[in-house]
This record gives structure tokens, sequence and C-alpha cells, in this order.
């Protein structure tokens, strides 16, 4: 793992025909950490990490991942999961991963596909699978090829119960070895579960930055905490 | 590269295959009914004009030596009609032919059918990557687009000329029953099938670059299987219709116009059978693929051919274009398209 094992957006700005969607947002994850990317929809957290992963260019402002510049070559030791899972539907979960993790040994998809869950269809068409099993796919080819820093939008969508369990599991292991890793949601218990801080977007702006206490980021007791705080911040999309 | 080649697996590529397939033998086959049409009447008019038959009808009312003379002219005018048909319809037995056949594969995916099904893989292997969502997740990984579209013109062009080599073999193995089916005219004395699949294959691939380069750009800047496939289409179409825009001579027959006219198949005309018009239109895309590829450009020598060639010259201010210069205009064609990608899609957002 290197030691420059971040995720920084330094006052990351997009404007698109004259509107501005994000404007100077600026965090960073260190190595080992998981940080919480929280907001309402539309409040510009996947603009954001489009910029992050290079996907979409930033109006000002840098984005930076393992100390180096994006797009760069540190974007090949990035995982990411953005959007609805990017897969061949005629393939199986063996062929994706020979086509989408190329560098990933084939030897190992048996174990990596046991990490997700999906040994036993590793080798069924795609098409036959289910929004979570489609889920748990994205994640193994994110994670193949042991990347440094992992950027994963909404990576719980579609999971059962038991996955979202797995996934929390695999998630602080990737980070206990070492590996930066941003995670938007919008389930506040399940981020007070897994992330050790957490950043607040709102209106295309950071709103808040703070760490979750032990208990709170273990979901050890008062889930409403970060429920409150959170609603207290982004309160228009309440009242409007 | 390897993996990007395992989308050589995805339904569409077979798909593209199979229509490849159904629409060359299509295609062949009308080609294959005229020439053998074409060489029937010769032949029924080389042996009627001998037959004592025919001789008592066609002389009921002259003198012997009126006769013999009217007879004599026909017979000149019906082998002048075979030995044309020999010299020009040389394509026709090169189909029937292992090594001949290749010619004629390259000389049919120089055409609009190149176009199409370069459109077709390209929508496939690009456009199927957008709506998957897989080119995302591949961007993401990427350090440099400029890597991506070149992952993706190499296998565009692959894949297209893999096309290329299954055409073939389908051709070359459909031969015995084209010469049981066809009896077409017979090659000139002196005709190499070889080099003719030669030149064919060595100029083809060149055309077959330009043609991958522009579904590639079309379908990295469009995003979409389908409007890929029509905008590419329709580009094809309209830098060939450009050439045929110029206008057929006021001498062509009634079959100048037919659809065929817009396929180029022929055998490559000598180079001194490659007029060209002055004007605007010499320099379009179709026009440069034309004369790199020596189909004739001026329709007045053409016109009992079909399937006819695509870009019809005018016959009236005939100004011989150098292949030479068909291959610069393509080649500058294909560096320009690719830069303005590259350049463009460099700096577009990716959203899907």
């Amino acid at each position: 793992m290197s030691d420059h094992t971040t995720i920084v957006a330094d006052r990351l700005t997009k404007r698109v025909w004259g509107r501005t969607l994000v404007k100077d947002v600026s965090f960073c994850v260190a190595s080992g950490q998981v940080m919480g990317f929280l907001g309402p929809n539309g409040a510009g957290k996947t603009t954001t990490i489009r910029m992050l992963l290079g996907l979409s260019r930033p109006s000002g402002g840098l984005a930076i991942l393992s100390g180096q510049r994006v797009p760069g070559p540190a974007l090949t030791r990035t995982g990411s999961l953005v959007d609805r899972p990017g897969l061949h539907t005629w393939a199986s979960a063996s062929g994706n991963l020979r086509s989408l993790a190329p560098q990933f040994a084939r030897s190992e998809h048996p174990a990596l596909l046991d990490r997700v869950g999906l040994r036993d269809v590793g080798t069924k068409s795609v098409r036959a699978y289910s929004q979570g099993m489609k889920q748990r796919l994205a994640l193994a080819i994110a994670i193949a090829n042991g990347p440094d820093a992992l950027v994963l939008d909404e990576p719980a969508n579609g999971l059962d119960p038991a996955g979202v369990r797995d996934f929390r599991e695999l998630v602080r292991g990737l980070a206990a070895e070492g590996r930066a890793i941003l995670v938007s949601s919008h389930q506040l218990a399940e981020v007070e579960r897994l992330c050790d801080v957490v950043v607040v977007l709102d209106r295309g702006r950071v709103v808040d930055e703070f760490t979750l206490s032990p208990d709170e980021a273990r979901g050890a007791g008062a889930s409403s905490v970060l429920e409150e705080r959170y609603l207290t911040l982004t309160d228009h999309s309440r009242s409007g | 590269m390897r993996a990007e080649l395992r989308n050589l697996r995805a339904p569409g590529v077979l798909l593209t295959v199979l229509a490849g397939i159904a629409l060359l033998f299509a295609l062949i086959g009308l080609g294959q009914h005229h020439d053998a049409t074409q060489w029937e009447i010769y032949t029924d008019g080389s042996s009627q004009l001998r037959s004592p038959e025919v001789r008592a009808t066609y002389c009921a009312n002259l003198a012997p030596a009126e006769c013999d003379a009217a007879i004599a002219q026909e017979i000149r005018w019906n082998d002048d009609f075979g030995r044309e048909l020999v010299r020009d319809h040389a394509y026709g037995a090169a189909t029937q032919r292992p090594i001949g056949a290749l010619g004629v594969v390259m000389g049919w995916l120089s055409s609009l059918l190149g176009v199409v099904l370069a459109a077709a893989l390209a929508a496939v292997l690009i456009g199927g990557e957008w709506a998957s969502g897989t080119a995302r997740v591949r961007l993401a990984r990427t350090p440099r687009r400029l890597d991506f579209v070149a992952v993706k013109f190499a296998s565009v062009l692959i894949a297209l000329v893999a096309l290329a080599g299954v055409l073939w073999l389908s051709l070359a193995a459909a031969g015995p029953v084209l010469r049981q089916l066809y009896d077409v005219p017979p090659t000139a004395e002196g005709w190499s099938a070889g080099h003719y699949a030669e030149v064919q294959a060595g100029r083809g691939l060149v055309v077959l670059t330009a043609y991958a380069g522009l579904a590639t750009g079309v379908a990295l800047l469009v995003r979409s299987s389908l409007a890929s496939f029509a905008v590419t289409c329709m580009v094809g179409l309209a830098a060939i219709g450009s050439s045929a825009a110029k206008g057929a001579p006021p001498s062509r027959s009634s079959n100048a116009g037919m659809p065929g006219a817009l396929i180029a198949t022929r055998f490559p005309a000598r180079i001194d059978k490659v007029p060209a018009a002055k004007g605007a239109l010499d320099y379009s895309p179709g026009f440069w693929v034309a004369s790199w590829m020596r189909y004739a450009t001026n329709g007045a020598w053409r016109d009992h051919v079909w399937p006819d060639t695509f870009p019809m010259g005018n016959a009236g201010d005939p100004v011989p274009l150098d292949p030479a210069l068909g291959l610069l205009g393509l080649l500058g064609a294909l560096l320009v398209g690719a830069l303005i990608t590259v350049a463009v899609f460099a700096r577009r957002d990716v959203r899907s």
C-alpha cells in the first residue's frame, strides 16, 4: 500500500451551462479511513465523485488520488462504483472480471466471488442476476486488482440485509488493510455503522464534516444522532 | 487489448457476422445471376447465328452474298459483346474461385456494405458499452482517454478484418455451388485471380481502416448503439452519394441510376479508365475511395454491369485522379477525424 493512499478533493467546482452544481468542495480521506458522503438528492455527491474518478472535468479545483492528480495513473489503482452496475449482461461473473478487471489473475476469481457471495453463480450469465447480485459483482470488480482507494456511490443499493452486512464487513476489512474509502449513501444507519468520518454536502457545498464517535461509528446506539445532525444541516430538504 | 477483444463474444457481433454473410450472398447472387444472363445471351447468339434455321429465317429476303455479309456482321458484334463480357466481368468468375473470392469480398467491403458493417460492429463494441455502463467502468480506470479511443478503434478494425476473413471463407466455400448454379463469363487470358485478390486486399485494408475510424469516432461521440449506427450509415451514404451526385453522362442507359450504382464491387479498372470530373465533389471521401480502389468513376462504359460502381463520374470532362491522391484524401480524412474525436471525447463528461 502506498504512503499516499488518500482521496483528496481540493476546492472542486463544477459549472454546467452557467449553473454551479458543485462549489469549492474539499475533503480528504486518509489511509485506513472510511468516509461517509452524505447529502440530499441533487446535492452534488455523484458530480463530485465523477470528478474524483476523472469521468467529469472540474471547472475548478483538483481531484487527487494516492498523491496523484486526476486524471492520471492513480486511476488504475482506484476501485469505483458509480450509478448502476456497469456489467456485460451477456457474460458470466468470471467473464465480467476478465473483461473489466483484466489484470486480476483468473485463478483468484473464485476467491473474490466467494468474498462477495457469488461463488456459486460465478459461471451463470449476469442476465439472470438480481439487482443485488449485480451490485455484488460490481463491488467485486471495484475491489479486484487490490486498489489503493475506493470510491463507492450508493454501493448498498439493491442489497438484501445479509448483503448489506457482508458489504460492511468487506469495506471495514479493506479499510483495515490501509485503503482509503469514500462511500456515498442515503442510509444513515448504515453510514453510522460503517464510517469513521462524515462529510455532508448540500446544494453543491460542504456544510459539515465531522468524526463519528466510536459509539456512533459502530452503531452501538443513538442512531438518531447522525440523523438529527444531518436533517438539521439539510433542513431545506424537509421544508421544501 | 486482450480484455477488449473479449467483447467480440458479444451476441451483437455474431448477429453482425450473420447479417454480413446474408447481405453478401444476396448481392453476390444478384451479380452472378446478371453475369450468367449476359453470358447466356452471348452464347445463345453465337450458336443461333450459325444455325441453318436462323440463317434461313434471317436471310429470307436477302441475296446469298448479302446474307453472308449480314450474318458475318452479326457474329462480329456478338463476338465483340462476348469479349467485352470476358474483359469486364472478371469479378464474376473470380467470385467462384477461392482466391478470387478474397478480392471480391474486399471489393464489397470497400463499398457501402463495408460502411454498414463497420457501423454495426462499432454500435455493438462501443455503443453497447455506453448502454451497459461498462464504458464508464473502463474510463474510471483509464488514465488517458486517448488510450480508450485507440483500443476501441483497434477492436473495431480487428473485428472488421476478421469479418472480412469470415466472409471470404464463406464465399470460398460456396464457390462449387455458385459454379453449379451460374455459368458466368470466363476470365480473360493472362488474368490472375491471385494478383486480383492481392491488389484488392491491400487496397481494401486501407479503406476498411478508414471505415473503422469513421464508425469508431461516431460511436464514441454519439454514445448510443442505434444512433451511432444510423449516423455512420448516413455519413457513408452522404460521402458516396456526393460522388454519385456528380451525375451520369447523358449517354447512360436506363439502369445507370439503379440502387446497385451505390455499391462498389467492381474488378478494378485500369488506371486510364478512372476519370474524374473537376469540381468540389472530386474531393468527397466517396470519390477518394473510388480512386484508391480504382473503381470506375466514369459510368459510361459500365452501363451493362450490375452491381455497378458507386461513384458515377461526369464523362463530359474526364480528368484522371491519381489513386495516390485518393489514398492521401482517405488518410487525411482519417487523421482529421481522429484528431476531432480525441479532442472532443477527451473533454466531454461521462454521464452514462
